[in-house]
């Protein structure tokens, strides 16, 4: 009798563990700060990157390169990109956005060296400092990539 | 593995052997298993030798018995400590991540040493060899135990033989993974060039994973029919598992041990693609993130719901190994109990891992 208690004691425990751990799990995984939406990890608000895509669903980055990639293995034109202005820290659009490739490397895991600004003479501050150049047409991020217009 | 980017990046102070708390520890536990092997395989070696004589006298009887009892201690201490080395390596691993300022996971430490010139490259080859010999040492280990649970019931002891070769190819896995683990310890990990951090850089799939081509079937993650195939395997290698343990109650003899040995060696493939392809991004939140490594600091208890899956194949590997280790009309009757708790212990691990799979993947 004893024996056969202790057997649905044990069950009862495993049961508790198998569906208790994935809802604590989650609960605690949806609780903590979101992180890139490519690899995962945290976000520095200064080199941050906005996606809105044609869904209008939301998705943040750590940094240009992972953003890029993002949407190159989606193969789905965005409907709009927004960078942050490393000089203040701001919002903008990526098409009004200046860049600059540099030897700094905002993120060592993805290698990122492309930098937002808003102002030119921003980017041209940087890119004298850390002798970058200020990417133009095609070499610009997202650029070969046409986007939506909102408005149509 | 192949990435597309080289990044460059110039660790600035070169970095020889790492010491922190978890290289010390499992330090340690090399030293340890490595002595442990090396008496187990000693005394295996001699015990078979001498059995193989037509005639003891009673006091060699006595010695030889006495040997064979000493040699069972130092297999448990062995499976103890292999039971210990394999969730330590993966700690020393995650503990090694913020040594390098481009590695974000333990992917990025594996990729350590690729494509250098130095003793270094021989890292990824040894974590990957560390990482196959891991489970099976635990495998064979067990095997060990349960034959060795079964002989010690039995008047004239006949499985001796058995148990000796299984123990001396415990000791030898056991020592090749302490040879290896150490020398992965030791090696200078000091790359100046670090090929990549994390799986999900570049452009397309380049992590290299043998399912990346699954992903290329779908929208990021996976394709529907793998979650249909996976439920279907699992549930159905369950109710096989099922089936056939109420049919070995019932009957003696009953075949289809291969049948559903070959059932669990087929899904554990199927599975392995479901936790990369679909599970892993999901529960992670990260639809291009294929790596199970970053589960462990992100999602432990989707690790218990993999470390379900293992003990489940794991114990199905050792029911078949019971049943036809332990033939001998003597250990018969005594294997049967056995396997029927390994069979259950299946049952139960295999359907807490799908209950927990399915829970995680779904909750998100």
């Amino acid at each position: 009798m004893n024996l056969q208690r202790s057997r649905w004691v044990v069950r009862g425990i495993g049961l508790l563990i198998v569906i208790g751990l994935p809802i604590v799990g989650t609960w605690l995984r949806r609780q903590s700060d979101e992180g890139c939406a490519l690899d995962g990890i945290r976000i520095d608000p200064v080199f941050a990157v906005r996606i809105i895509d044609a869904r209008n669903v939301e998705s943040r980055f750590c940094c240009l390169q992972c953003a890029v990639w993002w949407v190159q293995r989606r193969g789905e034109k965005p409907r709009q990109v927004f960078v942050t202005d490393e000089a203040s820290g701001r919002w903008l659009e990526a098409e009004s956005a200046y860049f600059v490739r540099s030897g700094v490397i905002t993120n060592a895991t993805t290698g990122n060296r492309v930098h937002a600004f808003l102002n030119r003479s921003d980017a041209e501050r940087h890119a004298s400092v850390s002798r970058g150049t200020i990417l133009s047409d095609l070499s610009r991020p997202f650029e070969n990539i046409a986007r939506d217009d909102p408005a149509n | 593995m192949t990435c597309s980017h080289e990044l460059g990046t110039s660790v600035g102070k070169p970095l020889l052997m790492i010491l922190n708390a978890y290289a010390i520890l499992s330090g340690f536990v090399v030293l340890l298993r490595g002595i442990a092997a090396v008496l187990v395989i000693g005394l295996a070696y001699h015990v078979l030798r001498n059995r193989r004589r037509a005639e003891f006298s009673p006091s060699e009887r006595t010695e030889s018995e006495n040997r064979f009892y000493l040699l069972s201690l130092l297999s448990t201490w062995l499976l103890g400590l292999s039971l210990i080395s394999w969730p330590l390596l993966y700690l020393l691993l995650q503990s090694y991540v913020p040594h390098w300022p481009g590695v974000m996971c333990i992917y990025g430490v594996t990729q350590i040493g690729a494509g250098s010139r130095g003793a270094s490259r021989f890292l990824p080859d040894l974590i990957a060899a560390l990482q196959c010999l891991k489970p099976a040492t635990v495998f064979v280990s067990g095997v060990w135990w349960l034959l060795y649970r079964i002989q010690r019931s039995t008047q004239t002891g006949p499985l001796v033989g058995r148990i000796l070769r299984v123990q001396l190819g415990f000791g030898v896995l056991a020592l090749t993974d302490a040879v290896i683990e150490g020398v992965y310890l030791v090696i200078p990990k000091k790359e100046e060039f670090l090929s990549t951090g994390c799986c999900t850089s570049g452009v397309s799939d380049l992590s290299g994973r043998s399912t990346a081509w699954l992903a290329t079937l779908s929208d990021g993650l996976g394709p529907t029919w793998l979650s249909v195939v996976f439920y279907l395997v699992n549930l159905g290698l369950v109710l096989g598992l099922w089936y056939f343990r109420g049919c070995c109650r019932r009957r003696e003899n009953t075949p289809g041990m291969s049948l559903v040995l070959l059932g669990a060696v087929l899904a554990a493939p199927v599975t392995a693609a479901y936790l990369i392809e679909i599970a892993a991004p999901a529960v992670l939140r990260l639809p291009y993130h294929h790596c199970l490594y970053d589960l462990i600091p992100r999602a432990p208890d989707m690790v218990f719901a993999i470390v379900l899956f293992v003990m489940g194949t794991c114990c199905v590997g050792w029911a078949s190994a019971v049943r036809w280790l332990a033939d001998f009309p003597e250990t018969k009757n005594r294997a049967r109990p056995e396997q029927d708790w390994l069979l259950s212990a299946c049952v139960s691990c295999y359907v807490g891992a799908i209950v927990m799979t399915f829970l995680e993947v779904y909750l998100v």
